[in-house]
């Protein structure tokens, strides 16, 4: 288990008043490592897409 | 075909309650009989509203008898997830704590169409905690369960949609569909479902799940009735047909890595009876995956962030730790999905100038086992839960239209359906290409046997 995601993730959660029980962290944490692991299939756009916002219609 | 039948239709019935070959009340007592006797198998059904159907029907009833037109649905049965308002109930959203909220003070807006057009709503229906799943595999109201295989899931998170309609509970469901979760369980369930353009179909009334991806749509186990539903639910749209013998996308890479064999070969069914067949690879399909992926975590995290704060005892545990987790989401991934999301979109009408639709399958298997944690898919083990909504979940970010299809092979007893895609506003296309795959018979949607 990554051990800054872990950090972060504690931190975060006491931060936003979110309460987590001790048998709940491994799994909120797991949670977290996910997503990061789809962040990481996110391409770093060219600075033409970076300028466009986000659209929510087709 | 008997009007008040398992395998009838929205228009069958609705022509017979016009013509007065049968009543309302006919049509809905069969309906609720239906109901009561496969609910213990299939579990389709949160909440059944019978003295409103009834009441309901007595009124169409009665409008007939005096020579009104009681509407292109006149007595038709139908049933929504539960995250529709239904006026004078409560939408539970397949949880506990939204039980704690007043009851609706109105129907939301698609339903309130429907019930204007001579609908009748006769429940609500099981869905996964506040939409987030795939599977329908609800802790609070127990899992749904495949009408064409009582030991597997119906998908999700619009389970009980497809599986009412799957069993012949009601011709026609609403679902909604942030990341397949209408796609999924018709798939699996082996009904038609259309997710329509994104925005096209009101979502007054409706819970939120993930705002900027929600759609709502109907399922129907016969094109023309899914037609109809969205005739009367779908805003604006182009109506015009295809210009010329339409061009096919098939969507490989990811739509292709990602699905086993029945499911490829039903997508090439498909292709093959709508036109001239091309390849289509989209490298940023992946990517389109996670953007969905992060996009939902984020959005869903935010919305619930004061019951998981309050409520952390009457919440799902797996529901409840991935809402924390969205809620704990640094805003950095939700704006790099958000931006990949736009580029993605690009793309994909981009695809739309050299192809009319573009066809995938809807899940990369048929339906597995409730429970099952992982699947073999060309010798990989994949996370069941997660996976079943890889092929649906790219195409959600662009918000174009997608129909599908439910496709069977003789050797095998569960469907998987197709996704057939159109450019946004354009969900007569994939109506008609559902209409001609029916008539062709590649695709199909019968009830399960053992409802009938």
């Amino acid at each position: 288990m990554n051990a800054d995601l872990r950090a972060y993730t504690l931190a975060t959660a006491d931060l936003l008043g979110i309460d987590l029980a001790a048998d709940e962290i491994d799994a909120v944490v797991g949670q977290v490592e996910r997503v990061a692991g789809l962040v990481e299939k996110l391409p770093h756009l060219d600075d033409d897409a970076l300028t466009m916002a986000p659209r929510f219609e087709p | 075909m008997s009007p008040v039948s398992a395998d009838s239709t929205a228009r069958d019935i609705a022509a017979a309650v016009r013509a007065g070959d049968v009543s309302a009340a006919e049509v809905i007592e069969a309906a609720l009989a239906r109901i009561a006797t496969a609910q213990p198998g299939c579990n389709a059904f949160r909440l059944i509203t019978a003295d409103r159907a009834r009441e309901a029907a007595a009124e169409i009833d009665a409008r007939r008898a005096v020579g009104e037109d009681v509407g292109p649905l006149a007595g038709v049965p139908f049933a929504v997830k539960d995250l529709f308002d239904l006026a004078g109930e409560r939408t539970a959203a397949g949880s506990e704590v939204l039980l704690d909220r007043p009851p609706a003070s109105k129907d939301a807006e698609a339903v309130r169409r429907l019930v204007a057009a001579g609908g009748i709503p006769v429940g609500t229906l099981v869905m996964d905690e506040f939409a987030f799943g795939f599977t329908t595999e609800n802790s609070h109201y127990g899992p749904v369960r495949n009408p064409h295989d009582l030991e597997r899931t119906a998908g999700g998170s619009s389970g009980g949609s497809a599986a009412a309609v799957a069993a012949g509970l009601v011709p026609i469901a609403l679902g909604t569909d942030t990341n397949g979760s209408i796609r999924v369980p018709a798939s699996l369930c082996g009904v038609f479902g259309l997710k329509p353009t994104y925005g096209a179909v009101s979502r007054k009334g409706v819970q939120i799940f993930s705002d900027s991806l929600d759609h709502v749509g109907p399922f129907a186990r016969s094109v023309a009735d899914l037609e109809l539903a969205a005739g009367i639910l779908v805003d604006g749209g182009d109506p015009s047909p295809f210009g010329r013998s339409p061009r096919i996308g098939v969507l490989g890479g990811w739509f292709a890595d990602n699905a086993d064999e029945q499911a490829v070969r039903a997508a090439s069914a498909v292709a093959e009876q709508l036109g001239d067949v091309v390849s289509v690879e989209l490298p940023l399909a992946e990517a389109a995956h996670a953007a969905a992926s992060v996009i939902t975590y984020a959005e869903a995290g935010e919305l619930h962030i004061d019951r998981i704060r309050a409520e952390r005892d009457r919440l799902d545990p797996v529901v409840r730790h991935r809402l924390v987790a969205g809620a704990l989401l640094p805003a950095d991934w939700y704006v790099r999905a958000q931006r990949l999301r736009a580029v993605w979109a690009a793309a994909i009408r981009e695809v739309f100038d050299d192809v009319d639709l573009l066809v995938a399958p809807a899940t990369p298997f048929a339906a597995p086992q409730i429970g099952t944690d992982t699947v073999v898919v060309d010798g990989r083990e994949l996370p069941a839960r997660p996976a079943v909504g890889w092929l649906t979940q790219p195409l959600t970010p662009t918000g174009v239209p997608v129909g599908v299809a439910p496709v069977w092979e003789s050797e095998r007893p569960l469907p998987v359906g197709v996704q057939v895609i159109a450019p946004p506003h354009r969900e007569t296309l994939v109506l008609s290409a559902l209409a001609q795959l029916e008539s062709a018979g590649v695709a199909a949607s019968p009830v399960a046997e053992e409802f009938v």
